[in-house]
């Protein structure tokens, strides 16, 4: 006998992202999840940002990374609530190691929760964590087609951050040409060229997230 | 991807609704895959097979179908549908931006119980 079902196989995800939510919710707090390949600099951008706007932004991160704890302690010395999640190999995160990861950070009062994805374009974007929004950071030295071969993370994205531009003399990457590749895939993705090392374009950036927040309060 | 997780969460979940229907044994499981699911067919229908042949009830021995669906857009402004190409979410009519309509799906279709 068939028997219909049509259910997502991310079922169980989905409702742990769903919770989540309500838990971000609830506290008022706009989460937002950084998806990119290793080494494009997300957790440099996420440095960064954190540096630009803790004076202005009750902020909290939630890092990612398959083993270590280096990235977590790069962002918690500049005295921001931070946990660290290792997915010991694991390719992604996923709601219920987020799920994890909020009984030990105390959400009451933070405005900003930015989330670091395992380094991966392909996994990440399946999951949902029960975020506001996604991000995608790219860098200069990845090449112009990305997007192409990562649809779904740049569809999924509100923003995406092209890193390293202070990189550019030295690759053969066009940089209207990333942008464009990344409209096609993305058509109404914010995008920001900027570097995190430099500090170069991460003014309009912060400004944008900035605006994001407050029109999310 | 990581597509033994994705099989052991097949095998879940339909064991579950199986057992709730008060099937015995599940002979195939259908899903629909979307071309931009990033899921690697072969592996997943190898990762499901072995883990269905060590599986108890209904799902021992179970087989996998998977129906591919292409990616398709729907463009904001003009409302064309259209199969996505090399032009991406951009519509191939009047150049508006596109939704992705089809394409990221990873769902169980339905399943054959016995």
């Amino acid at each position: 006998m068939e028997v219909k079902v049509v259910e997502s196989i991310l079922k169980a995800n989905d409702a742990l992202a769903q919770a989540n939510r309500n838990r971000f919710k609830a506290a008022g707090t706009m989460a937002v999840n950084f998806i990119g390949s290793p080494g494009a600099g997300k957790t440099a951008v996420v440095e960064k940002t954190v540096a630009a706007l803790k004076d202005r932004v009750h902020l909290a991160c939630i890092e990612g990374d398959p083993y270590t704890t280096k990235d977590a302690e790069r962002v918690a010395a500049m005295g921001v609530p931070t946990v660290q999640i290792n997915t010991r190999g694991g390719c992604h995160l996923d709601a219920a190691l987020v799920g994890q990861a909020l009984e030990s950070l105390d959400l009451s009062g933070v405005e900003l929760l930015l989330i670091e994805n395992v380094g991966n374009l392909l996994c990440p974007s399946q999951y949902d964590l029960g975020e506001d929004f996604s991000v995608v950071v790219l860098s200069v030295a990845e090449g112009a087609d990305k997007p192409e071969k990562y649809p779904v993370a740049f569809q999924r994205a509100s923003a995406v951050v092209i890193n390293k531009i202070d990189l550019l003399s030295f690759t053969d990457v066009d940089l209207d040409e990333v942008k464009a590749t990344i409209r096609r895939y993305s058509p109404s993705a914010a995008i920001f060229p900027l570097s995190a090392r430099t500090g170069e374009g991460m003014e309009a950036w912060c400004q944008w997230l900035t605006e994001r927040l407050a029109a999310h309060r | 991807m990581h597509e033994l997780s994705l099989a052991q969460a097949i095998i879940d979940q339909v064991g579950e609704h199986a057992r709730a229907q008060g099937f015995r044994r599940v002979k195939r499981v259908t899903l629909r895959v979307g071309e931009w699911s990033a899921v690697l067919h072969d592996s997943l229908i190898f990762g499901f097979e072995l883990l269905s042949q060590a599986a108890g009830e209904p799902m021992a021995g179970a087989e996998l179908e998977i129906r591919s669906v292409p990616a398709e857009g729907a463009c904001s402004a003009c409302g064309r549908r259209f199969r996505v190409g090399e032009s991406g979410l951009i519509c191939p009519d009047c150049g508006g931006a596109a939704k992705l309509v089809a394409g990221d799906e990873l769902d169980i279709e339905s399943y054959e119980g016995e």
